[in-house]
């Protein structure tokens, strides 16, 4: 089952835990340049957003390698990255649109989110639950459930408020 | 489990503490007044889904606990 | 490692810096954060200097876990000397300041001299730059954070500044990071000010190694997962600090109107209004509790006021304490305060002071300007903060702190002042709870709440729970008492809590995480297994309460060299002499017993090994290793 990494940018606290744990599970070392995830803030309205790889179906990234190092893995359903093949152009880094691809400048590597092999550190850690890790042909459903709720919510008050 | 999965772990998540007496007690799901079982002081509670909290106490009948308070203390 | 990072002194009077490393022994005698600022102001500070003039030292610091596998470590530590209390100056904040700072190769910055114009640091990658800031003093704290990234070019860079109240030497003025984090308490603010240090502005990118992550992210995972699954983090995670006031203000341990009642009776200020203002909810660095709100106010004359927080302080400063029983006022409150870098605590003591003054007849419109300054005027409180900030009439009398201020003012109006050492109290009442009362006469800064307030006290907690808390790591078997309003066992259960805090002070983790409001959270035991999979060092718990002994004890050090005596671990007389009006049965009519106080003390001091004066023993400071300070090791 394909699954994917969703983001809920309304229940998003900015901790930045997703990209400290990133970073640590994948270099061993603290440091959010190296992280696969930032978490993206506007301070003074409180907007913020976490940032990552999307996996694209039709990805740049894997349009552009001059050596196909970029090839998507349809079981984790993930572009993967294979390092015997990159030769550190970093098309892929000027490719993508979301900044998915970045520049490890301590290794020297081109660094992308690999879902860590089917479980994301980031989702496990994330105490809000913005990041969530679902099946990919759910994705909608447990958008609609939430939204639904609300609705539903609404609908409630509008009853309450006839009666 | 995620640590922001951890919403049923924890039994006391329903539960209220009278905070004239501390004794614990489960107020009705999503009810707005509850009294204490032991005292019967009486409080507000506010509700975040299944998570309940007294949120103050019933103004309109303080002065009433508070005199029939004051008959139960020993001291 | 994280151990790695290193101190930074700058003078700012030369714009000389040099940087050095932290050996592992300071480590092992201070961890880090709190601990080893304390070790620097002890050694680096002369005696009796102006807090506010170009001797004092200003350090800034990041703790020995910010930034790695420990939940919540995310906290800057400032001290100085207080120009508020003349003692120590020590101020914790979280936010995202420290870890860039280790991020950026530092551990600790001891900050002397004075600018000769306005400047600010910037911090970069193990560079250190002195930069003008003629053209962002002046500026409000939200503003200063963006002119300097915008000057930067990264808004990546975090900054950490004073507002306007600390430019205007405020004796109360806080030092500010983001929209609401704030090392508020003892004035450092002013320090910094007096300094001309608008803002210190850091960015990192260097690796900072943790020892054993596998391991640490495992056992890290498991520790949040506990976290959250405790009530009280759910309630912080969707109240933030708030719910304290339904707690306090339902029981009557609020002080409202400046001390003349403990309960807001028909209070309506409660938490669950933020949820008509509540955008969602922040987090300070890889916290899980998120217990601050963003806000916004849509309609009336603060219409699209966006800000965070508030703080039980905030409710306390803008609601109880002040007559005031609007949640807006509130909200507008805690802007103004962050926007000016004004303590929230020490503001809103002030303005009750003066009320009470101006309700007795000993301020009059004369000296108000013609403010109103009636209990529940919201206007005039509102416009009290600007006055404040800005130096201007009353302001500039209040701007001194309650010490001062009373000198000032004079006509007995000092005997309506709620303070300890020259700092006011929390907005609570610890009439009918000694313990708490212990904690703050005691605190090493002043009034403290977060120096050893053991506020699971008020919890009615089992004896056998308490023993297992209080009863380690290093044995205790005196007595312990379930009842708050109980005398029995208090100073343990201080003394237990100072040691706790400092250590978690030490480490940069956020006190929320810890047996403060929670008996269920981190203490000793987990902080030591912290420390081992984040940086490889080993301690026992029980030495984990020496290190935090020993950092306490050179506080106390630093407070004695400054004058400090047994008569200022002490309450003011309403304390004693007014016994509370209202609130629930088992609060009423209670004021402190002096004589028993008095036996409160004697005991923290004998279980600290200080004297009956309060100084610590040689033998006492031969157990720390204390007795060759100052060493200048460092």
């Amino acid at each position: 089952m394909e699954m994917i990494l969703v983001v809920d940018h309304e229940k998003c606290t900015g901790c930045r835990l997703c990209e400290m744990v990133c970073s640590v599970r994948h270099t061993g070392v603290n440091n959010p340049t190296r992280s696969r995830i930032h978490v993206i803030k506007w301070p003074r309205e409180g907007f913020e957003l976490p940032m990552l790889c999307q996996q694209c179906e039709e990805a740049p990234c894997i349009a552009v390698c001059p050596k196909d190092a970029l090839s998507r893995d349809p079981v984790l359903g993930r572009v993967m990255l294979n390092y015997d093949l990159c030769i550190g152009c970093k098309m892929c880094v000027i490719a993508c649109p979301f900044g998915g691809m970045g520049i490890d400048t301590v290794i020297q590597q081109v660094i992308k989110c690999d879902l860590c092999d089917g479980d994301p550190a980031c989702v496990r850690f994330c105490g809000s639950g913005a990041l969530q890790f679902v099946p990919a042909n759910r994705v909608n459903l447990i958008k609609k459930r939430d939204a639904g709720w609300k609705f539903s919510e609404l609908m409630k008050k509008s009853l309450e408020a006839k009666n | 489990m995620t640590t922001g999965t951890r919403d049923k772990k924890s039994k006391r998540i329903g539960e209220v503490r009278c905070q004239n007496c501390f004794v614990r007690f489960w107020p009705e799901q999503g009810a707005e007044r509850a009294s204490c079982p032991e005292c019967g002081w009486e409080w507000y509670i506010s509700w975040s889904g299944k998570l309940a909290k007294i949120r103050k106490p019933v103004w309109e009948s303080w002065e009433r606990h508070l005199a029939e308070g004051k008959k139960e203390t020993k001291e | 490692m994280a151990l790695n990072r290193k101190i930074a002194y700058i003078d700012l009077s030369t714009g000389e810096f040099k940087t050095a490393p932290i050996p592992i022994e300071m480590r092992e005698l201070y961890l880090g954060g709190r601990g080893l600022d304390m070790y620097l102001l002890y050694n680096h500070l002369e005696p009796s200097v102006d807090p506010l003039g170009p001797d004092n030292v200003l350090t800034v610091s990041a703790g020995l876990l910010v930034g790695t596998l420990a939940s919540a470590s995310a906290r800057t530590h400032i001290g100085a000397k207080s120009p508020l209390t003349g003692f120590l100056g020590s101020s914790n904040m979280g936010g995202f300041f420290a870890p860039e700072l280790r991020w950026a190769g530092f551990d600790h910055l001891v900050i002397k001299g004075k600018a000769d114009g306005p400047v600010y640091l910037w911090i970069h990658d193990g560079e250190i730059e002195i930069r003008d800031a003629s053209d962002i003093w002046g500026e409000n704290v939200f503003d200063t954070q963006d002119l300097i990234k915008e000057e930067l070019g990264d808004p990546e860079v975090k900054v950490l500044c004073i507002g306007i109240a600390g430019e205007n030497l405020v004796r109360f003025a806080n030092v500010m990071t983001g929209m609401k984090n704030a090392a508020g308490r003892s004035g450092m603010g002013a320090v910094m000010g007096s300094k001309n240090l608008k803002a210190i502005a850091v960015r990192g990118t260097m690796d900072l190694e943790i020892r054993f992550p596998e391991k640490a992210l495992e056992y890290n995972q498991k520790l949040l997962e506990h976290i959250g699954s405790t009530k009280f983090a759910q309630i912080m995670q969707k109240w933030g600090t708030m719910f304290i006031y339904g707690v306090t203000n339902t029981t009557g341990l609020v002080r409202v109107r400046n001390f003349q009642l403990n309960q807001q009776v028909g209070g309506n200020i409660e938490c669950e209004h933020i949820e008509e203002y509540a955008l969602g909810s922040e987090g300070c660095y890889g916290c899980i509790m998120n217990c601050r709100h963003k806000y916004l106010i849509r309609d009336g004359p603060y219409a699209g006021t966006y800000g965070e927080g508030p703080e039980y302080t905030s409710q306390g400063a803008f609601g109880m304490e002040v007559g005031c029983n609007n949640f807006e006022t509130v909200l507008v409150g805690n802007h103004l305060v962050n926007k000016y870098g004004l303590d929230t605590l020490e503001t809103g003591s002030m303005m009750a002071w003066a009320m009470e003054l101006y309700e007795v007849g000993i301020l009059t419109d004369e000296d108000t300007d013609g403010l109103k300054l009636e209990w529940g005027n919201d206007d005039a409180v509102l416009e009290l903060v600007n006055r404040i900030a800005e130096r201007k009439g009353l302001g500039n009398i209040l701007a001194e702190g309650p010490l001062r201020a009373a000198e000032k003012i004079g006509k007995g109006s000092i005997k309506y002042l709620i303070h300890v050492k020259g700092m006011s109290n929390l907005h609570s009442d610890e009439r009918p709870t000694p313990s708490l009362a212990l904690g703050i006469a005691t605190g090493s800064r002043g009034s403290d709440h977060l120096r050893s307030r053991p506020a699971i006290d008020l919890y009615h907690l089992p004896e056998e729970l308490l023993r297992k808390i209080y009863g380690g790591p290093k044995p205790y078997d005196g007595p312990l008492s379930s009842d708050y309003t109980s005398y029995e066992g208090k100073p343990r259960m201080v003394r237990w809590q100072e040691m706790m805090y400092e250590a978690i002070d030490c480490a940069g983790i956020c006190k929320y995480h810890t047996i403060f409001l929670s008996p269920n959270l981190i203490a000793f035991d987990e902080l030591s297994k912290l420390i081992y999979n984040n940086t490889g060092m080993e301690f026992s718990p029980e030495e984990i309460w020496d290190i935090a002994d020993r950092a306490y004890t050179i506080e106390r050090l630093f407070n004695i060299r400054e004058g400090l005596t047994r008569a200022d671990d002490w309450l003011v007389d309403r304390y004693f002499d007014e016994p509370t009006p209202i609130g629930l049965p088992i609060v009423r009519d209670k004021c402190i017993d002096r004589e028993k106080f008095k036996q409160m003390i004697d005991e923290y001091y004998e279980q600290h090994g200080w004297d009956e004066d309060g100084v610590p023993r040689p033998e006492t400071l031969k157990k720390l290793g204390l007795d060759g300070e100052p060493s200048h090791r460092l």
